[in-house]
């Protein structure tokens, strides 16, 4: 290429650049949070329709189904950091942790949560909670995240308030099935 | 109005950069994953990067993944930054045809 390109140069420089971008999308999109919204979306959905189809005993595959939940999310970030990485972010992580301990331990300090629908509402604050930490990851790394969080956090809370009567189903199919949903716009929309 | 880098104007520096700048900031990319993807071969590749790194370009990590070394990439500020500025230059003269 001319040190003093002419416009036919310069259109040559610019499709090089959109090439060499193409080669590298694809990879890109592949290495976002896609997995992982499929795989907590499911495990969501596997959660609610077991408690609604088998009633509270299910609710004890829970830790379970949560314990495969995080080693599969362990191993897709192993295995998605070959080629493309985030080199991990302390501070980040400080204040999901922080959340976390906040999340838990408030609950068991004021007497755990009581009264009607106990299960459901126990269930619903996890539930924000696990939303909480999606909005965190959103404003940190990709909004998409963001808005996956508090469209979702809003959808659990209809659910809770509006729809006690079918919260399992509610939650199966309208906070599960959207962040399945979303994990193929991030994949193969989002940009 | 923004002027062409000789740096980045070089064909393959540009195709790097131009694929490197497609990732986040946070991103880094593998070098062999990179050479593979822009079809370049390791002696190619590593010699544009050390100009590029050389000029503040690029950030070059090496590290290890298990017991094998691996060497990540990414672009710094100031290499986003010439390499928009070379991009709007290009524009610039594709716009006024010269």
């Amino acid at each position: 290429m001319s040190n003093s390109p002419d416009s036919t140069d310069a259109e040559h420089a610019l499709r090089l650049i959109d090439h060499s971008r193409a080669a590298l999308r694809q990879a890109v999109r592949a290495h976002r949070g896609h997995l992982h919204l499929w795989l907590w979306g499911t495990i969501w959905i596997a959660m609610s329709i077991s408690v609604h189809f088998r009633g509270s005993g299910a609710t004890r595959f829970f830790p379970f189904l949560i314990a495969a939940g995080i080693i599969s999310s362990i191993a897709i970030g192993i295995y998605q950091a070959r080629h493309i990485r985030t080199p991990l972010d302390k501070r980040f992580f400080a204040a999901l942790g922080c959340l976390v301990m906040f999340a838990l331990f408030w609950p068991f300090l004021f007497g755990g949560i009581k009264g009607p629908r106990a299960d459901i509402r126990e269930f619903a604050y996890y539930s924000l909670v696990a939303m909480q930490i999606y909005i965190l990851a959103g404003i940190w790394f990709d909004n998409y995240l963001l808005f996956v969080g508090l469209a979702v956090s809003i959808l659990i809370l209809i659910g809770l308030f509006v729809f006690p009567e079918i919260f399992w189903l509610w939650f199966a199919f309208c906070c599960g099935v959207p962040i399945v949903l979303s994990g193929f716009v991030v994949r193969y929309w989002w940009r | 109005m923004s002027e062409l880098d000789p740096v980045i104007h070089q064909p393959v520096r540009l195709r790097i950069m131009g694929a490197l700048c497609g990732l986040s900031a946070a991103q880094q990319v593998d070098f062999s994953f990179l050479k593979q993807k822009l079809e370049l071969t390791d002696g190619n590749l590593g010699a544009h990067l050390t100009t590029l790194e050389e000029s503040g370009y690029i950030k070059v990590e090496k590290t290890f993944v298990g017991k094998r070394p691996k060497t990540f990439l990414n672009v710094t500020k100031s290499g986003r930054r010439a390499f928009d500025e070379h991009v709007s230059a290009l524009r610039a003269i594709l716009e006024n045809g010269s």
